[in-house]
């Protein structure tokens, strides 16, 4: 028995390190950008690690380690954002967190910005304006451009069909634009249209 | 070539640019789309301009590693779970 043990205990910690631990940065930066405070961002790593590992047995070794990962901490996130809104004096985050998407792909909307307009921008100044969106475009924006999941992966992480991850990025990818294109004019820059 | 493929339709474009860059499509399909909007300036522009936004995107927004000091604090307490089972 206390070897059946030990070895259930090797098991969990060879996939705890080799698996789970190798996605600490991107998890970190997911983390942060949802937060956008370093504390709250640790917190929030820390507990999506010690789920992990609490529920590591419901994880297929082998299996999409990172994208299991971001969705316990996406959950994780929204719990702590849905908790935090109930306190007084605190922003009323379901307005960010119910989003209402469409999966209307016969209307395709274009934003278009121009590259001259956001070639010269600094990366504080893209940073800023990701961090400015609402959370459900943030997201989208992070998981696709930044963490290169596939929509498939992406609706699994945020529990949306992929006809929503499709309309839901271009939407959020048009916002972004939009407050480029805001950054730029107020710098001064032109559009000669 | 250019017979294999239908008429071009601009709103083609806009259904499938994304699907394109992000890598939901096929690379046969992939390539048939290229040829399809090498016909139309507009459509050509549009694509370089959002394939250079993504590029944008993912390359100037920050990325904050995470902390050896968290790492370590993360392993120490997976440690004293496994010590308490």
């Amino acid at each position: 028995m206390l070897v059946e043990n030990g070895n259930q205990k090797g098991r969990k910690d060879r996939i705890f390190k080799k698996e789970f631990l190798p996605h600490a940065d991107a998890l970190y930066n997911f983390a942060f950008h949802l937060t956008y405070n370093e504390d709250d961002a640790n917190d929030l790593v820390q507990e999506t690690f010690l789920k992990a590992y609490r529920f590591i047995d419901s994880y297929q070794q082998g299996t999409n380690a990172k994208a299991w990962l971001f969705k316990i901490l996406k959950n994780a996130f929204i719990n702590d954002y849905r908790r935090k809104s109930k306190q007084p004096s605190k922003v009323d985050f379901d307005d960010v967190l119910n989003y209402n998407d469409t999966d209307d792909e016969g209307h395709v909307e274009y934003v278009d910005l121009r590259q001259e307009l956001f070639q010269g921008m600094l990366g504080d100044e893209v940073t800023r304006a990701l961090n400015e969106l609402p959370v459900d475009f943030k997201t989208i924006i992070l998981l696709c451009d930044i963490e290169e999941f596939s929509y498939e992966e992406i609706a699994k992480i945020i529990d949306i069909p992929i006809g929503t991850v499709r309309s839901r990025l271009h939407r959020a990818r048009n916002i972004l634009k939009e407050k480029l294109r805001e950054y730029a004019l107020k710098e001064g820059f032109k559009e000669n249209r | 070539m250019d017979q294999q493929l239908p008429k071009h339709d601009c709103r083609n474009f806009l259904k499938k640019v994304f699907l394109v860059l992000d890598g939901e499509i096929p690379e046969e399909e992939k390539k048939l789309f290229i040829m399809d909007i090498e016909r139309c300036k507009s459509c050509l522009d549009h694509y370089h301009i959002e394939q250079t936004f993504k590029e944008f995107v993912s390359t100037k927004v920050e990325r904050k590693p995470c902390s050896e000091k968290l790492k370590e604090d993360i392993l120490n307490q997976i440690q004293s779970i496994q010590e308490s089972e």
